[in-house]
């Protein structure tokens, strides 16, 4: 009896082909590109059985026209949403998979993007590579920790018990969801949510692991983003349609996912260019399966599902829609971790802690600044230069608070008293908080520089007065104008979008206090006037963050950072960000008047344009 | 400044007599040049010496 002919359209690993061709007619698809419609098509006439890859689709369109003669799919991949299963199994065509072998290296895969996400890597790559690395401050590319964060997976399948397993090395706090809950031993200490809604508000770092189905489809949408905790970051190594893209970019750009790590897209092979702009998105062209190890089992298992079906035996994978839907819970695991070196990594990270001899300063970053200014000078003079970081003035109280030692800082830094804004803490820290709070010295600066609108590097824009009511402007109310030239028609025809501050930090107080509050109590805008009597002062805090309005995490940097990316864009700074920035930054003259230091005195607030709001 | 920190964190004493030197935060100081607004001579004085002494600031409200 002839030897069955098999099809692999694809490049598979050189251990997989001898051992194709050993037991096999083999037909190769050299140019190792895509297998398209008409190729599936035509070779189904003349094979028995193919090795497709996720490149490979065989919708329904294409499984009507296959011919008799193909009677099984052997699928080198673990995921198989480029097949249409139903109409596979109408047709009487046998359906595998490679599940299991995949797992470790997916996992692998999904700690990189996580890392990688985490820590700055692809500007951190590009500063070094491009020579563009010039300068180091203790604020240069400060990222998330993951020890100590919590991990939320969804789908804890073999992809997802290698990635709880992994992650627990780097000491992080493993939670999940799943369908069913896992029995204890597999299960191994992480935590289970029965509904989805439950886990995304505690995952620090969200990681898809589930397969793609019509009920995943488009699973992380604008409102399941809202859910995860702001500065959270989403990692997806499992299948771009997981993810509404669009949702996607708008959490980055708003600051509310503080990065994301992807190794697959909606379009693939190309993935999506508008995700090229944001440099804390790091991207993988899908090869989450991509080690020597893995390829070789997944082109073995595909084979041993070949062989089986070949002789009359059922194959190990094989798959009808019923285990599709059970594809996390069917999939195993069976390699060891190997873990030595992240604990050492972590270990050594904990001894820092130990043994600071530095001084160690949070706070403001608007102070920060002034701070590091002064941290220069100790050092020329021969002290051990200061640790400073800005992390914001409601983030750098809540450190500052967490207690007197080694671990905790020094120092932090604030515009003004900012008592009100810190949250209150649990009742059994509180004795704790007072030992320290009781010792707070009143902020250094409480005169520094009101905020300053300051917008990208290329953009020339000029704003004047606004127009009271009659005189050619529009009524400014609780309506957002999405276009600058809606506010006055002398503005460009471009949207409108503000980056700046959130609540709890120093600069949003100045803000609100200068700008908004002062500006509305000299103004003889009939409107305005009137919307101050109504709201009081507490109302005129918020801002809409649903608009032009972004919230940007109370790190300047990183609206420093979206100002170059978008050139139209605007931003509210401490005055001294836009000094600091000046290569960077355009200081916005404001009705006449440019952001000068004599002009930003906080004191004398008589002229109306060192701040401009939406 | 954590007073509790005083005298144990190598470098702190001084580090504070620094940022409320003259020098950092007053009149024509480095700081000035970068944005700081310099208090008034009666205000900066004040604040120099409770940031020397240790003053604790009055709890929040």
């Amino acid at each position: 009896m002839s030897r069955p002919v098999i099809w692999i359209p694809r490049r598979l690993s050189a251990a997989t082909l001898d051992r194709a061709r050993r037991d096999y007619e083999v037909i190769v698809k050299d140019d190792d590109t895509p297998g398209t419609a008409e190729e599936i098509v035509a070779m189904s006439a003349k094979v028995d059985g193919m090795i497709p890859c996720h490149s490979e689709h065989f919708s329904a369109e294409v499984v009507a026209r296959l011919d008799p003669r193909l009677r099984i799919v052997a699928n080198h991949s673990v995921g198989t949403d480029h097949c249409d299963l139903p109409a596979l199994r109408e047709k009487g065509i046998a359906v595998t998979n490679t599940p299991g072998v995949l797992s470790d290296a997916t996992a692998e895969l999904a700690m990189l993007l996580m890392l990688g996400a985490a820590r700055h890597a692809v500007t951190g790559d590009r500063l070094v590579r491009s020579g563009a690395w010039e300068s180091w401050s203790p604020a240069f590319l400060v990222g998330k920790q993951l020890s100590g964060a919590r991990l939320g997976i969804v789908g804890m399948g073999g992809v997802g018990r290698a990635l709880a397993r992994k992650a627990r090395g780097f000491d992080m706090e493993i939670h999940y969801h799943n369908r069913r809950r896992l029995p204890a031993d597999l299960e191994e200490g992480a935590i289970w949510h029965e509904s989805f809604d439950t886990l995304l508000p505690v995952s620090d770092v969200l990681s898809l692991n589930c397969p793609s189905t019509p009920e995943t489809l488009g699973l992380m949408n604008s409102d399941r983003f809202a859910q995860m905790p702001k500065g959270s970051i989403l990692v997806n190594a499992s299948r771009g349609s997981l993810v509404d893209e669009a949702a996607l970019l708008a959490a980055i750009e708003s600051g509310h996912l503080s990065a994301a790590g992807l190794d697959c897209f909606v379009t693939e092979p190309g993935g999506n260019p508008a995700f090229a702009a944001h440099e804390n998105i790091f991207m993988m062209p899908h090869v989450g399966s991509a080690t020597v190890k893995t390829r070789d089992a997944m082109g073995f298992k595909a084979l041993d599902n070949l062989d089986a079906f070949f002789s009359g035996r059922q194959p190990p994978d094989l798959l009808t829609s019923a285990t599709v839907e059970n594809l996390q819970e069917h999939s195993h695991v069976t390699q060891t971790d190997r873990l030595d070196t992240a604990l050492v990594v972590v270990a050594a990270t904990a001894a820092q802690a130990q043994t600071r001899d530095a001084i160690r300063i949070v706070g403001s970053s608007t102070v920060f600044p002034y701070t590091q200014a002064v941290a220069e000078e100790f050092a020329n003079q021969g002290g051990t230069s200061p640790v400073v970081e800005s992390t914001g003035t409601g983030g750098g109280m809540q450190i500052f608070c967490g207690g007197i030692g080694a671990q905790h800082p020094d120092i932090t830094g604030r515009r003004a008293p900012c008592a009100l804004r810190v949250r209150p803490l649990r009742p059994e820290r509180r004795d704790r908080h007072h030992r320290g709070a009781d010792r707070l010295r009143r902020p250094v600066h409480r005169h520094l520089r009101a905020p300053t609108t300051s917008m990208g590097p290329h953009a020339q824009r000029n704003l004047p007065r606004p127009r009271p009511e009659g005189s050619g402007g529009r009524r400014v109310g609780r309506q957002p104008l999405p276009m600058w030239n809606e506010i006055n028609a002398d503005l460009p025809a471009i949207p409108i979008l503000v980056y700046g501050p959130p609540p709890t930090s120093g600069t949003r107080d100045a803000f609100v206090e200068l700008a908004m509050w002062r500006r509305l109590r000299g103004t003889r805008l009939r409107h305005l006037e009137r919307l101050r009597r109504r709201l009081g002062r507490g109302e005129l805090l918020g801002h809409a963050q649903d608009g032009p309005f972004v919230e940007a995490g109370e790190n300047d940097n990183l609206i420093v950072q979206r100002l170059n990316a978008d050139p139209n864009a605007m931003g509210i700074f401490g005055y001294s960000f836009l000094y600091e920035n000046l290569d960077q930054l355009k200081g916005v003259n404001i009705g006449g008047v440019e952001p000068t230091p004599t002009r930003s005195r906080t004191s004398t607030t008589r002229s109306p344009a060192r701040c401009t709001s939406t | 400044v954590k007073n509790a920190h005083r005298g144990v964190i190598p470098g702190l004493e001084e580090f504070i007599e620094e940022y409320a030197s003259d020098a950092a935060l007053g009149r024509g100081g480095y700081l000035q040049e970068r944005g700081l607004v310099v208090l008034a001579d009666d205000m900066r004085a004040d604040l120099q010496q409770r940031l020397i002494d240790g003053v604790s600031m009055d709890a929040p409200e």
